[in-house]
């Protein structure tokens, strides 16, 4: 399977924030993203392995808030996929620590049954 | 015994038959309305019903009043804000939001110092009565100078003259426009794009003056701006209600001789209480605290068990106990704030109408309660964020 590098700072935008178009100002939202480049993941049978379908390239994204993690990635933790499942299918390039602290904290508090 | 005749014993099986067949067709209905309620097919009706009660709530926030009662004088004496003084703000905004006059007179004449906090109460306070008086009989706030120039020259230069409607006085004080961001005013933009610019315009201001000023470590910046000044963002662009202006507003002021930035940004919104009981998880609430929980209970609630208003949020499920579905728990976005604002000694308080929450600079919470009557016609945050 051909893997797609996405450089969403370009491809998309370099302020990642909104969760769906109700929140702030409704434009670039996550639900927007997952529909652009990661729909194809929205089907319980492509997590049935651990192998990566696509590469997020972070290089030119200044901002991603808890919001938009949730929404976009944890998003796929539905399909009872564990996040460590979800990072090794999504792989997240040239990202800071706190950007991938942020991704990280969402899918392991979007896993949890509370 | 009196004997019945076959007539009446004939009407009688005829009521009673009717009155079966009754009984019958309403349980029929019940059960059909449980089952649809049940059934995943119609859950546009039950957003339909949330988005509903949400605005019913809106109204009844902003119904109209009439604002009859005689002139009323709220003094403020010596440095007046909730960055140093929480008693003393909460009893002062009592005095001024819920009341009912025909004409409010703010006297500053004795005072010595003016916080962001209290610039965004005036400001909010004139948007509600605007919103709130009668259109033939609106009511009016008028302020008194203060004896000191530096006071004058702060009202001016944050903003709020120009948010409320007034004419600059001539004053030979101007404050460091490096160290303050006023508060402004403009119109909802039209087009979505243009809106993106100015939220972005407005969120870089507050970026650069926080870089400039504070005692944050790289790391921490970012926390700052992606966490805690995104997820404050997005709740009052969310819940704000556009009227004279966009319905938000941020202000900012670097106080070097108390040694932070006090940051404040709010919405007109009709608070954190009435969003959270007319939201889908108002019942996970009701059952958790009580059937009438209070505004500060609501707001400590939403922040340490991540409870949110939004009309997409889901509800938990589960027969024996219930819980959120995976990926399905939205409502962290207020507790990330509070998590990030104690690991960078970062204070924060929330007012919502009438209940409000303070949290210390570890992150461990201070005070928290409600007050008879509002505190703040909206939801207003305020940070303290410590200075280099």
């Amino acid at each position: 399977m051909n893997i797609k590098i996405i450089d969403v700072g370009n491809e998309f935008y370099y302020r990642l924030l909104y969760r769906d178009s109700n929140q702030g100002v409704g434009t670039h939202t996550a639900e927007d993203f997952r529909e652009k480049f990661l729909s194809f993941l929205d089907n319980p049978m492509i997590w049935s392995n651990s192998n990566p379908c696509i590469i997020l390239d972070f290089s030119n994204v200044l901002e991603i808030g808890p919001s938009f993690a949730n929404e976009a990635f944890a998003y796929f933790t539905r399909y009872d996929v564990s996040p460590k499942r979800i990072m090794q299918k999504i792989v997240f390039e040239n990202i800071s620590k706190v950007k991938e602290d942020i991704i990280k904290r969402e899918l392991y508090d979007g896993y949890k049954r509370v | 015994m009196k004997k019945v005749s076959a007539r009446k014993r004939r009407r009688q099986r005829h009521i009673n038959v009717r009155k079966q067949a009754k009984q019958r067709n309403r349980a029929g209905r019940l059960r059909n309305a449980y089952n649809l309620r049940k059934h995943s097919r119609y859950v546009k009706e039950e957003k339909d019903i949330f988005t509903k009660r949400r605005q019913q709530a809106i109204k009844k926030t902003y119904k109209r009043r009439p604002y009859n009662d005689p002139q009323e004088k709220v003094e403020l004496n010596g440095e007046v804000g909730l960055e140093e003084n929480i008693p003393g703000f909460l009893e002062i905004a009592q005095n001024m939001v819920d009341t009912r006059t025909k004409q409010l007179l703010i006297e500053l004449y004795n005072c010595e110092f003016i916080f962001p906090s209290t610039i965004m109460l005036f400001c909010s306070l004139s948007e509600w009565i605007g919103a709130r008086s009668q259109v033939h009989r609106p009511s009016e706030i008028r302020s008194s100078d203060s004896q000191s120039d530096k006071v004058n020259a702060y009202l001016a230069d944050s903003g709020m003259y120009k948010f409320v409607g007034r004419v600059k006085s001539e004053s030979n004080f101007s404050h460091d426009t490096e160290k303050l961001i006023p508060i402004s005013i403009a119109m909802k933009p039209k087009s979505k794009t243009e809106f993106e610019k100015m939220v972005e315009l407005r969120k870089d201001r507050i970026l650069d003056l926080v870089k400039s000023k504070c005692n944050l470590s790289e790391d921490g910046f970012e926390y700052f701006a992606c966490v805690i000044l995104t997820e404050i963002m997005n709740n009052i662009t969310e819940h704000g209600m556009p009227r004279q202006g966009t319905g938000w507003y941020e202000m900012a002021q670097y106080h070097e001789r108390h040694g932070y930035v006090s940051l404040c940004l709010a919405d007109n919104g009709i608070g954190i209480y009435e969003s959270i009981l007319s939201g889908p998880q108002a019942d996970f609430v009701k059952h958790s605290l009580h059937r009438n929980p209070s505004h500060g209970e609501v707001i400590r609630f939403a922040l340490e068990k991540s409870v949110t208003g939004a009309l997409s949020a889901d509800k938990k499920t589960g027969f024996l106990k219930k819980k959120y579905s995976r990926g399905a728990n939205k409502g962290y976005g207020l507790k990330r704030v509070l998590e990030q604002c104690g690991n960078f000694g970062i204070e924060l308080g929330i007012l919502s109408h009438k209940g409000y929450i303070f949290y210390g600079s570890t992150g461990v919470l201070q005070q928290h309660g409600s007050t008879p009557k509002r505190i703040f016609a909206g939801t207003l945050y305020n940070l303290k964020i410590p200075a280099k």
